[in-house]
């Protein structure tokens, strides 16, 4: 039973029945207990009458029992009762309905089964006479009676049970109207629409739901608006190139001097070598999500990495004239070890590394230090270029973002990439300025 | 006809810069938003090609500040933003026209045509003046039923003085229109080409206002 209506509605006809079974067995307990006590008092009080009218009568020689029952009758509930009046061990007068037996062995209340019933019995001594008077009745009457009661009891509980039940029915689903309130409302959640759920009129009870909604709402505006802004960036890096591509070809057709013509066909494969650049590292960024790595997490040792990486990098440090350099610090190779995506790390390293080597001028230097400090490995590239002013640090990793007087080349992608990598693998960035106050040195350190 | 491309590209700002040119355009390129203010502060252009996304300053606020200042150089945003609220806005912040990365060389320049006609206050595509007619678009020059070769420089004179029929241009101003700053114009080269324009023509086609400038006066 999933519905909270359907539970509470259960749940609480069941409380009500078995309360009602509770009130119900003890008010007939009672009530039986209450009638018992009454009819015996009532037998008492016949028998005590049934005395005196009797005496009346054998004193005047009238000893008619038929006469006597009469007397006694008057009341519905009387009809059953029978009487024996002894004296001694003599049978002096019956009613006809009475044994001719005695009807109790002793004086006051005792049950005694006469033809299969049950019957109550009162035995009284005449305070003046020798006289014992036994009266008697059936059970039934008091059945009847306790019946009676215990159905006034019930029958009109009965008719209030399906009538309670369509009232818990009604007010549960008024109880529940802020709920299904909320829930209408995050139905018509989508992409476009993730403002926040109306937090007035919602019941305290799902205040920390709706908070907790909220929550996840904004993070989602935030990731959504995260990839729009990428998505239109993107777009918008793409195009460039395209433009630049489409007009060259343009000039290119058009043109009748032949050096122009060339000039502008050389520019249209620079134009495809920047968009083929840039949908790489795109691409590149796409394959690194975190779900993906995980499982590929091996013991990767840096040393080698960047001697490989290094390895690569050599023909355009030797065409930009740019001296390459690797320094080991480390003792042992658990402190130059991390656990790590080896492919992450090498784009890691090399977009780091060809970035300095690109802004480094010729005659400069490339310098990548590995080290140990405090058993965390540290990775640290060190050029001799131009460097980048403090207060642009923290917005080259923006995705797309550029220094003024950029080259062409970059597309702002590749230190978005590295920081995505370090932060896959918890390492931590720092930049500074670099040897002696110039260029700029990067710091990583992998907190394993 | 002079014009400021402002683009931060260096692969699409040479493109242009070369396939402008081709039409006849004295193109003068810069390559921030803060050099585009310098450019339009100190020189005329008949106008101006706008990238948005741009160094320094953003092609926007390059707008902005020229309108403020009243100048009413046509301008059209050559961008990649492509949303319709960046449409909107480009062209109510003073924009004349708005195209969206990549383009067409030929739609563009048909564009910067019809801007700059309407900005010389005239709505049909050919100018004609008695029996001459010229074609901005087809580069074509028409006197007498016959058809004129004119090499773009001569062109551009022309046009420019049947854009301003009846009024007097000054040499600096003409000369302002046919070359860009990397140029190198020898003094005497705005007379030679009026010199040959009046060969072609007719020695009293255009007049000369001795010590202020040239000027083609309405037909009688």
């Amino acid at each position: 039973m999933s519905s909270i209506r359907k539970r509470l509605l259960f749940n609480l006809l069941t409380l009500f029945l078995i309360s009602w079974l509770a009130v119900a067995g003890f008010t007939y307990y009672e009530a039986a207990h209450e009638i018992e006590e009454l009819f015996d008092a009532q037998l008492a009080q016949t028998t005590g009458m049934i005395a005196e009218l009797a005496l009346n009568k054998i004193e005047k020689k009238e000893m008619d029992s038929t006469a006597l029952t009469k007397a006694v009758y008057g009341h519905k509930y009387e009809r059953k009762v029978s009487f024996q009046i002894w004296e001694n061990d003599k049978l002096l007068l019956h009613s006809q309905s009475a044994p001719h037996n005695k009807l109790s062995s002793h004086l006051g209340f005792s049950d005694k089964r006469i033809n299969g019933t049950t019957w109550r019995v009162f035995g009284m001594q005449h305070k003046l006479s020798n006289y014992t008077i036994f009266a008697a009745e059936d059970y039934e009457v008091r059945d009847e009676m306790i019946t009676f009661v215990a159905q006034g009891v019930s029958i009109p509980l009965l008719w209030a049970i399906p009538l309670l039940g369509a009232l818990i029915w009604l007010g549960i689903g008024q109880g529940l109207g802020p709920l299904q309130r909320v829930a209408l409302e995050v139905a018509q959640k989508n992409p476009q629409q993730l403002k926040p759920i109306e937090s007035t009129n919602v019941p305290d009870e799902i205040i920390p739901l709706t908070t907790s909604l909220n929550d996840l709402l904004h993070r989602l505006h935030q990731a959504f608006e995260l990839e729009k802004r990428f998505t239109a960036d993107a777009s918008h890096e793409l195009r460039t190139p395209l433009a630049a591509i489409r007009t060259q070809t343009q000039v290119a057709l058009r043109s009748t001097d032949p050096t122009e013509r060339e000039k502008a066909l050389l520019n249209i494969i620079q134009g495809v070598d920047r968009s083929s650049h840039l949908v790489d590292q795109m691409l590149t960024l796409a394959r690194l999500e975190p779900e993906a790595l995980d499982k590929n997490f091996t013991a990767v040792d840096m040393l080698v990495l960047s001697e490989n990486v290094i390895a690569d990098l050599v023909p355009l440090a030797t065409e930009q004239q740019v001296e390459l350099s690797l320094t080991d610090k480390t003792s042992t190779s658990d402190q130059r070890s991390i656990r790590g995506y080896q492919p992450g790390l090498a784009i890691l390293l090399r977009n780091l590394i060809d970035n300095a080597i690109r802004y480094t001028p010729s005659g400069g230097h490339v310098e990548l230090t590995l080290s140990a400090e405090k058993n965390t490995c540290c990775l640290r590239i060190a050029d001799s270029g131009p460097g980048i002013p403090k207060d642009e640090r923290e917005r080259i990793f923006d995705r797309f973002y550029r220094q003024e007087n950029h080259d062409n080349y970059g597309c702002g992608l590749g230190l978005s990439i590295v920081q995505h990598i370090a932060g896959l693998h918890h390492a931590e960035i720092t930049l500074a300025d670099g040897p002696n106050e110039k260029g700029l040195s990067v710091t990583i350190r992998f907190n394993s | 006809m002079r014009v400021l491309l402002v683009e931060d590209d260096t692969l699409l700002g040479e493109g242009l810069c070369t396939g402008l040119k081709q039409d006849g355009y004295a193109v003068d390129w810069v390559q921030d938003g803060m050099a585009a203010e310098v450019a339009l502060n100190v020189e005329h252009f008949d106008i101006m090609i706008l990238d948005l996304g741009l160094p320094k300053q953003d092609g926007l606020q390059v707008l902005q500040k020229i309108r403020v200042k009243d100048n009413p150089i046509p301008v059209l945003i050559l961008t990649a933003r492509d949303s319709l609220d960046d449409r909107i806005k480009g062209l109510d912040v003073g924009a004349d026209d708005y195209m969206v990365k990549p383009f067409d060389l030929e739609e563009l320049n048909a564009r910067m045509r019809a801007l700059l006609r309407r900005s010389a206050g005239r709505a049909a595509p050919k100018l004609v003046h008695g029996n001459l007619a010229l074609d901005p678009a087809a580069h074509e020059v028409h006197y007498g039923g016959a058809a004129v070769d004119l090499p773009p420089k001569e062109f551009a004179v022309l046009q420019t003085l049947l854009e301003n029929v009846g009024r007097v241009i000054s040499k600096t101003k003409l000369q302002e229109t046919l070359y860009s700053w990397e140029q190198d114009v020898a003094s005497n080269a705005l007379e030679v080409h009026i010199h040959h324009l009046r060969k072609k023509l007719g020695s009293d086609f255009i007049r000369t206002i001795r010590g202020v400038g040239y000027i083609i006066e309405h037909s009688k």
